[in-house]
Parts: structure tokens; sequence; C-alpha cells
């Protein structure tokens, strides 16, 4: 077998390289609800890392909704199986998992992915308009 | 290297689900859709490749299925299934999963819900008009639903693990499809999707469609099903409409699309299959989800 030059070698695994990180990154969508088109949704407004499966769920999965439906592209935008990393108000993260994307119940939460807000984050958004029923739990 | 391979991989597997099913002796008939893909493809030098057929197979919708698409008052139509319930009905059952599922989002918060439907319109996005109409349709028909109710995603899951046992086809392939099948394996996985496509239930084939997308891809379980990519689980669901699911503007197929997902169409008279292929198919894989969805039939399109 003809051994490769390094130039040859270096432009190989490049192209390999290039295409390797370009997956990773388009793989990446974050989603923080601060945003202008979330900010104002009393689902996800108190929602954090420490809040109840149920709730995470729900502001999870109408991020998504209102996601895809600013895209442009809902059908190809988020589909099940893809997953996407929500940033809640706090700073908090977790990434969370499509299921269904006609389903209330078409969200997952990953499973130890859950990031605590940073140190230094500023408190949560004191504009918005929380729900008494979310506040309550 | 390595990337190259899972594309090789990929590739593959994609193209081992274009293989046709067996083949029966009814034809695919052309309907409405074609004026819908002659439109789209005007001015190009390519013919059209014709749409499949938004016309259903005549077969038998029961009753509860199609009470529970009319009626505007979801929780006296979950009363009224309450004694087969108690009669350990699968059907009964997994419509009251059904009801869970399209009012879950409502019922566990219906002030913050209301609220944030205003919210939605305010934002005047491009869906912004048809997802607050799908969220209103949904307060309605769910408006006597209140928090205490329990309709939260959990409840969901276990309304369909209680129809699935009681032996409901759909139940246990929506169960499948959402990461939590009855039983692990890839046997099972292969041998419940195989019991769907033979079914020929609508409910069964669309419950299964979200976890026969890109959800699929790479299971060698299912390399030789129509699955793993967006377009898999695109057919999966046309194809249920064919076989009699409610698949009309108002439905709730495209209602619960719309305001639980997002994928919402502009036109509010445009039904889930014209929806699909106008916004979510080119023009130039119309033959491909075609194919799919021919293969999940058991029927051989009749070229013109």
């Amino acid at each position: 077998m003809k051994s490769l030059k390094f130039g040859d070698k270096a432009r190989r695994y490049f192209w390999v390289l290039l295409f390797a990180t370009y997956s990773v990154s388009a793989a990446g969508v974050v989603i923080d609800v601060l945003g202008d088109e979330y900010r104002q949704l009393s689902q996800v407004a108190v929602t954090t890392v420490d809040s109840s499966e149920a709730v995470r769920m729900s502001g999870a999965s109408q991020v998504a909704a209102v996601y895809r439906a600013s895209s442009g592209a809902p059908f190809s935008t988020l589909p099940p199986g893809s997953t996407f990393r929500v940033v809640w108000p706090d700073g908090s993260s977790e990434y969370v998992m499509i299921v269904s994307p006609s389903s209330s119940a078409g969200v997952d939460p990953i499973p130890g992915s859950a990031q605590a807000a940073p140190a230094a984050e500023v408190a949560s958004d004191a504009t918005a308009d929380a729900s008494p029923g979310l506040g309550a739990r | 290297m390595i990337a190259l391979a899972i594309l090789a991989v990929a590739g593959t597997a994609w193209v081992r689900s274009h293989r046709p099913g067996s083949v029966a002796d009814g034809m695919v008939t052309l309907g409405a859709v074609d004026a819908a893909m002659a439109a789209h493809s005007r001015g190009s030098d390519v013919a059209p490749s014709p749409a499949i057929s938004v016309a259903r197979i005549a077969g038998h919708v029961a009753p509860i299925r199609v009470e529970f698409e009319r009626s505007d008052d979801l929780f006296a139509y979950m009363q009224s299934l309450e004694p087969a319930v108690r009669d350990g009905d699968a059907d009964a059952m997994w419509m009251v999963s059904r009801v869970y599922d399209y009012c879950s989002g409502y019922a566990v918060a219906p002030t913050a819900y209301t609220r944030d439907t205003q919210v939605i319109r305010d934002m005047a996005m491009r869906g912004s008009p048809a997802m607050a109409a799908a969220r209103e349709r949904v307060g309605r028909r769910c408006a006597r639903f209140v928090p205490q109710d329990d309709l939260s995603p959990r409840m969901i899951m276990v309304k369909r693990t209680e129809a699935a046992a009681a032996g409901s086809l759909p139940a246990e392939a929506a169960l499948m499809a959402s990461g939590q099948p009855v039983k692990e394996g890839d046997a099972y996985a292969s041998d419940l999707v195989q019991r769907v496509q033979e079914s020929k239930d609508p409910d069964a084939y669309s419950a299964l469609s979200p976890g026969m997308g890109i959800a699929s891809s790479g299971r060698v379980s299912m390399s030789d099903q129509v699955a793993g990519t967006q377009f898999s689980e695109l057919a999966w669901q046309l194809a249920a409409c064919r076989l009699g699911l409610d698949c009309g503007p108002q439905s709730s197929l495209m209602t619960s699309y719309c305001a639980n997902g997002g994928i919402c169409s502009t036109d509010p008279a445009q039904d889930f299959p014209s929806f699909v292929y106008d916004a979510a198919i080119p023009r130039q894989g119309v033959d491909v989800v075609n194919a799919m969805v021919d293969s999940l039939m058991g029927e051989k399109r009749k070229n013109k």
C-alpha cells in the first residue's frame, strides 16, 4: 500500500475534522427563555431546574413550540429525537429531548443534564407575569 | 473516517427503508393534493410527481373515536367513557389517554394557558394567529377540566400504560414512541412495528409515527422498516390519514401539532396531508414519501 505524504494526510484529516466539528455545533440548539420571544410566557417565567418535572416538561414543550412557530420550517425544526438546551430565567439550564411534536408530553428532560445557575448570574426576570398556580408549587 | 462510516450506515438504513412492501391488489388513486403539487412546481421544467391521495380507504372507524373528534366538551366525553373503562375496554382507555394528552397543556394551568395564548398572539410571529386559534380551540373543548383533575404529562403516560395493559395497540405504540416501551429489546420493537402495520389501525400508525423518524435512526431493528428519517415519520402519519384518522383542518391532529408543537399551517382550510406536502416535503422528495406510504399501505402506485 502506498503511504501518504504528510500533506495528503493533513488534507484528508482536515476535512474529516471540519465535518465532525460542524456536526457537533449544528446539533447544539440553545434556547434562552429570557429572550424576547419567551420572557412573557407565564408557564416558563418562574421555572428552574429545581421545579417539578411536570412544570419543566410543560415549559420546555411550550418553548419548543414557540421556537418552531417562529422558525419558518416547523416540521424540520426540533424533530422527535433531537435535543436542545433550555436556559431558564434564573440561569439554570438542562438538556431536553423532543419525543413528540404534537403531544403535551412531547418533551423529556434528560436526566443528569441539569446545571444550576452560575453564582454570578443576575436573579430571574422580576417583570414576568407568573401564574399563581405555578408559584404555589 | 468515523464520520464517513456513520454516513455510510445511515445511508444504507435510509435506502433499505425504501424497499417496497408486499404488493396488494388495491391501487392508489390520485386526489386533490395533485393541484397543490402542481402549483408548487409551476415554472419548473420537471413534471411534478403525483402526491399521495388524501382520499381515505373505506373502513370502519370506532364510534368513540369519531365522537372524540366531534365533541365540544371533552370532559363530558371522558365521563361517558367511564363505564367502558371500568369494564376494561382497551379502546375506551386509549381514548381517555388521548383526552389527557389533548387537554393537558390547558388543564394543568388554565389561567396561565389562556394568558400565554394572548402572549403568543401578541408575538406576531408568522404562526401566531394559527397557534392562538388552535390553543383557543383546546381551551374551549377542555374548559371543564381543572388542575385538580391532574392531567399532567405523568398521568398521560399512566393512562397509556393502563390502556396498553388492557390490550390497546395504539397505546403500546405511543409508549414505545415516547421512549417507554412495554418491553425492552429490539425483538419486541420490531414485532410491535410489524403488528401496527398489519393492524391497519389509524390511531396505532399515528401513535407510532414520532418514534419512526429520526429517533429510530441507526437502530438495527428498524433497518427493514420505514424508519430513520423525518420523511419516514411523516409517512406513518400520512398513512394514518389514509386509514381513516381524522386529519382535517380542525381535527385533533392538526390542533395538537399546532397548539402543542407550534407546527401550524397558515391556511386554516388546509388539512394535514396537504400541509405536509406543502410545508415539509420538497418537490423532489414527493416520490420518496409516496413510496414510503405505499409501502406502509402494502400498495403499488400506478403511474399515469
